[in-house]
């Protein structure tokens, strides 16, 4: 156990894979829903507003919702079919939240609605890449699901020299990235070209844990023509796939606490969000489906298939074969940082990378005990925070107190819940907390403006009043000149 | 809707618990324990059954009273301190006194303040202080040690070993300076307390603990290290006042505390720093009490005074966030 | 010599008086400093729903420790904790403690405008005889439009939980 490999970072932990589940089998792709729901706000809370209603026939790639600003990606049908119904619905937040959804039904056909010539990136300008890009709706497919094409813009701002793209994967169960690789590497590494020419940089570092040979040997094959590209062969360490570490292990670079990591001239974009790149200024395709794993021990066959966005859960499973044994969570994303989900019946989006049906043995769930003081929180995080510190004063509701400790760097990665002996909820503590404190700074905002709004009524108030005595001054006066005058005329 | 509580990732465990923590470090002990008994006989077998059968009475009888699960007594924790009491031990000490250090152990050290995780102090180290005040003459009565000759005959036990008649002979620490060879502190062959002897088989234990990841490098090599260098200065300054550094390190009971006592998890700093910090602090005191305090040993009130400070250290000195430029920079903030 | 004492102790007495005088002017304090901060950080509403008239008021009851920082409900907890940090004290925050939020039946609206004139905010949208609507994201809960609707049509609300508002809970331990 004594490890002489020198490790990239600190901390990290090494839980055990289960991918070869999945990783031997190629990606399916026949998998068609019969109907799909597409929630119209997004995670970060903005509504999109629709663009079709029922009983409207849509094709597939059809744009039906936007949002009010570029932040808010536009979202296009994935199949071909009719809208039945817009009412709210589950979304796969974890509280089983509703949203207002848009409930398509599919007529079964696969062609795309409007077929594009293929176009030459080459001939296209940054800003026209990024504009395709924002069009087609494509966010960040490894989890953050940010829009990508702001992404690119921004970097462009920032003047990045060096765009590193994420195929670490270090999330167990999840082989979807790594097939990919191995399935279209020429379509990620075009992708790559498109976003190396949209930011202007000219360096592309490619960085892959060493657990994905296959992956590594395709990539290389297909990267063979490009004297820019290179091929970083990093050791499989979670959390490898953290855009920090990920840096720090390709590039040696450490990127400050509170700095983003174009500052130091980087971009990190996923595969498969490289691949969406491709498809969408080539083709003009929109984001409308994406490669995902479902997988763990309750599902019949295990595999990694294509999905169109909004395809329920259930449905996905039952592709799968359905469950083998008693699933006793189900899991949107990998086992370390996925979020569970509150009903078979929810909706993918664009963000769910994975799909997991586990039983109670995997899930290894325990009733939590005192903390011990043990420190190996400490030693496995991979920011160099206290774990245990942080969510002692998160449970007195001492939000300052955990921010002291570094909160705000916490990535929430779960390597010190999974090695806590007294199985504490640690990363819980961190969500309440982080949860907390953006409820009190919306709120701090919310009153500030309220104080603003007051302010200028009081204001308005005051210049009514005023404005009132002045006109009554004004006719208090003039009657008085006319009973004067009528006075006058009397007598 | 508010009242949904989902459960939040990770959705997988490592499957290590305390309990199984707790039984490794008391597997690592077992060694310098049993080779305690060989040397010192049936006495030593008594203190150790003693401590460990009052250990589990005083810790079932605590969590009754509190109402909690009553085999949660069964989790190692009062195992551990009463292993490491015994071992701290003479083997001549009779068993009701340490049946009465270890129910104090358990109880005022650790179950008043709130059980596991939640003692600021070491209670096996706060029960040895408190039996060393309490009976100076028991506590420093040291039998000389009784090896069972094993010949043609078959094993024969001599009356000491049966704890018939004891011989009482002076630990290393009384007169350093006449010094037993060095060979013979790593095996243990000298008086002193019945788990403390042999610094082989402690480091031995140690080096597994450390390979197994239970506990990190920093606490045992930083005791050592803050023993060892203030002992051999004072030592070439001054060689008839004061021993030598691996006089100082092979008796007693530094190697004990390098490895386990130091090393408690609940009662020790988290970081790196901290624990570089916290052993160098231990050891240093270590060699302060023994020099020029008047006890000739000091290790238990090393350990307690940083176990003090292990709080305020635990504070300060945290490891630096990934990425930090500065360890300066960030402490401002602080 | 007595001339000499005399207008010596006129002098002191009078550069000790100005010097008295000229302090109680550079030196003078207002009251507590901390009322004007907190003042600030109230939402000025005036809704009184502290039971203090006004914020004036219900910041100078806080200073003196006759008002938890929590009881502005449209301030939340957030302000709770702001106030809190100011004050040096310690708060628990109720976690049963919903904003709310001013709901307007429109079918039963008579156009009345007491509502809107109500509403320090200006959270309430319309004109006379014509139907008013709640600006919910302005809205603080204050309840002071509940209690001027004369047609009962204007309720407070829980506000409903959305995808960017819910709130991990804390972890439940045994």
């Amino acid at each position: 156990m004594f490890n002489l490999k020198p490790k990239p970072f600190s901390g990290g932990v090494h839980p055990k894979g289960y991918k070869e589940l999945t990783q031997q089998q190629s990606i399916s792709r026949s998998f068609t829903p019969d109907r799909v729901y597409l929630g119209m706000q997004q995670r970060n809370g903005s509504m999109l507003s629709c663009l079709v209603s029922v009983g409207d026939e849509v094709f597939k790639g059809q744009l039906i919702a936007k949002g009010s600003n570029d932040m808010t990606v536009p979202l296009h049908s994935p199949v071909n079919g009719k809208v039945v119904d817009i009412k709210p619905y589950l979304s796969s937040h974890p509280a089983g939240i509703k949203s207002q959804t848009l409930v398509i039904t599919c007529n079964g056909e696969k062609q795309w609605g409007e077929d594009f010539p293929p176009s030459d990136y080459q001939k296209l300008d940054h800003e026209q890449l990024v504009q395709r890009v924002l069009d087609a709706g494509v966010v960040g497919l490894g989890g953050a699901g940010f829009p990508s094409g702001i992404k690119l813009r921004l970097a462009r701002k920032a003047k990045v020299h060096t765009l590193l793209i994420n195929g670490g994967e270090c999330e167990p169960y999840l082989t979807c990235d790594d097939r990919l690789m191995q399935e279209h590497a020429a379509e990620i590494i075009a992708g790559i070209n498109i976003m190396l020419k949209a930011i202007g940089a000219n360096k592309a570092i490619i960085a892959i844990e060493d657990n994905k040979p296959d992956a590594i040997a395709a990539i290389n094959a297909a990267s063979e023509d490009f004297s820019n590209f290179s091929i970083k062969v990093v050791p499989s360490l979670y959390p490898m796939g953290s855009e920090r570490h990920l840096i720090k292990a390709a590039t040696g670079i450490a990127i400050p606490p509170g700095q983003l990591s174009t500052a130091q001239g980087i971009l990190v974009h996923n595969v498969a969000t490289a691949k969406a790149i491709y498809q969408a200024v080539r083709f003009k395709r929109p984001l409308i489906e994406r490669v995902i794993t479902v997988s763990g021990d309750a599902i019949e066959s295990p595999a990694n298939i294509t999905v169109p966005i909004g395809s329920l859960v259930s449905q996905v499973i039952a592709e799968c074969g359905g469950l083998k044994v008693e699933a006793k969570r189900m899991i949107a994303g990998g086992p370390m940082m996925g979020q569970v989900l509150p009903s078979p019946f929810v909706p993918i989006d664009k963000s769910i990378g994975g799909l997991l049906a586990l039983s109670e043995d995997k899930i290894n769930h325990r009733n939590s005990q005192d903390c011990v003081r043990c420190g190996n929180c400490v030693k496995v995080c991979p920011m160099g925070l206290m774990p245990f510190q942080m969510a002692a004063h998160s449970n007195h509701d001492d939000w300052q107190g955990a921010q002291q400790f570094g909160l705000d760097s916490c990535l929430l990665c779960g390597a010190c819940s999974y090695i806590c002996p007294s199985s504490i909820p640690l990363v819980q503590y961190f969500q309440h907390a982080k949860s907390n404190i953006n409820a009190q700074r919306s709120m701090m905002q919310k009153s500030n403006l309220a104080r603003q709004l007051t302010e200028a009524r009081q204001q308005r108030l005051a210049k009514e009043a005023a404005a009132k005595k002045a006109a009554k001054a004004s006719k208090r006066k003039r009657p008085a000149r006319a009973r004067v005058s009528q006075g006058e005329t009397n007598e | 809707m508010s009242k949904i509580n989902p459960i939040a990732a990770p959705h997988t465990h490592s499957g290590t618990s305390t309990t199984n923590i707790m039984y490794l470090v008391v597997l690592a002990l077992l060694p310098a324990a049993l080779y305690g008994v060989y040397l010192f006989g049936l006495p030593a077998l008594t203190v150790l059954a003693s401590c460990i059968v009052s250990a589990l009475i005083a810790e079932l009888a605590c969590l009754q009273l509190q109402g909690k699960r009553s085999l949660a007594a069964l989790d190692g924790s009062a195992l551990l301190t009463a292993l490491l009491l015994a071992m701290s031990l003479p083997a001549s000490t009779p068993w009701w006194i340490a049946s009465f250090g270890c129910c104090f152990a358990v109880t005022l050290g650790k179950q008043v303040y709130g059980g596991l995780g939640h003692n600021p102090f070491n209670p096996a180290m706060l029960g040895r202080v408190m039996l060393l005040i309490c009976f100076p003459v028991e506590l420093t009565n040291w039998q000389a040690i009784s090896v069972p000759d094993i010949g043609a005959q078959g094993i024969m036990l001599n009356q000491a070993w049966l704890g018939i008649d004891g011989i009482s002979a002076a630990t290393p620490l009384a007169n350093l300076n006449q010094l037993t060879n060095w060979q013979d502190l790593a095996l243990g062959k000298h008086a002193g307390s019945l788990g403390e002897t042999s610094a082989l088989l402690i480091a031995l234990g140690g080096v597994f603990l450390i390979w197994r990841g239970i506990i990190r490098p920093y606490i045992p090599l930083a005791l050592i290290g803050g023993l060892f260098v203030p002992a051999t200065i004072a030592h070439m300054l001054s060689p008839n006042d004061y021993a030598s550094g691996i006089a100082h390190l092979l008796s007693g009971g530094a190697m004990l505390a390098a490895f386990f006592i130091a090393t408690d998890m609940v009662t020790s700093p988290t970081s790196p720093r901290g624990q570089l910090l916290f052993g160098a602090g231990c050891g240093l005191l270590i060699w302060l009490i023994r020099s020029v305090g008047s006890y000739p040993e000091g290790v238990a009130f090393a350990v307690l005074i940083m176990n003090a400070c292990t709080p305020v250290i635990d504070h300060y000195l945290r490891p630096k966030i990934f990425g930090a430029q500065s360890l300066f920079k960030r402490n401002k903030g602080v | 010599m007595i001339i000499v004492s005399v207008v010596v102790l006129i002098l002191i007495g009078a550069s000790l008086g100005a010097l008295l005088g000229w302090a109680s002017k550079a030196l003078k304090v207002e009251g507590d400093p901390r009322v004007d901060e907190l003042e600030a950080m109230l939402p000025g509403g005036q809704c009184g729903q502290c039971g203090e008239p006004g914020c004036r008021q219900a910041a100078e009851a806080m200073v003196d420790g006759r008002l938890s920082p929590t009881s502005c409900p449209p301030g939340g907890n957030g302000l709770a904790a702001s106030i809190a940090g100011l004050l040096g004290v310690e708060v628990s925050n109720d976690p049963d403690a919903v904003p709310l939020v001013a709901v307007i039946d429109e079918s039963n609206c008579s156009g009345c405008t007491r509502c809107f004139k109500a509403c320090p905010f200006d959270a309430i949208v319309g004109a006379t005889k014509q139907m008013h609507t709640v600006i919910s994201q302005v809205c603080t809960g204050c309840k002071l439009c509940e209690k001027a609707c004369p047609q009962g049509c204007l309720t407070m609300q829980a506000q409903t939980i959305q995808l960017n508002t819910w709130q991990w809970p804390k972890p439940n331990i045994a």
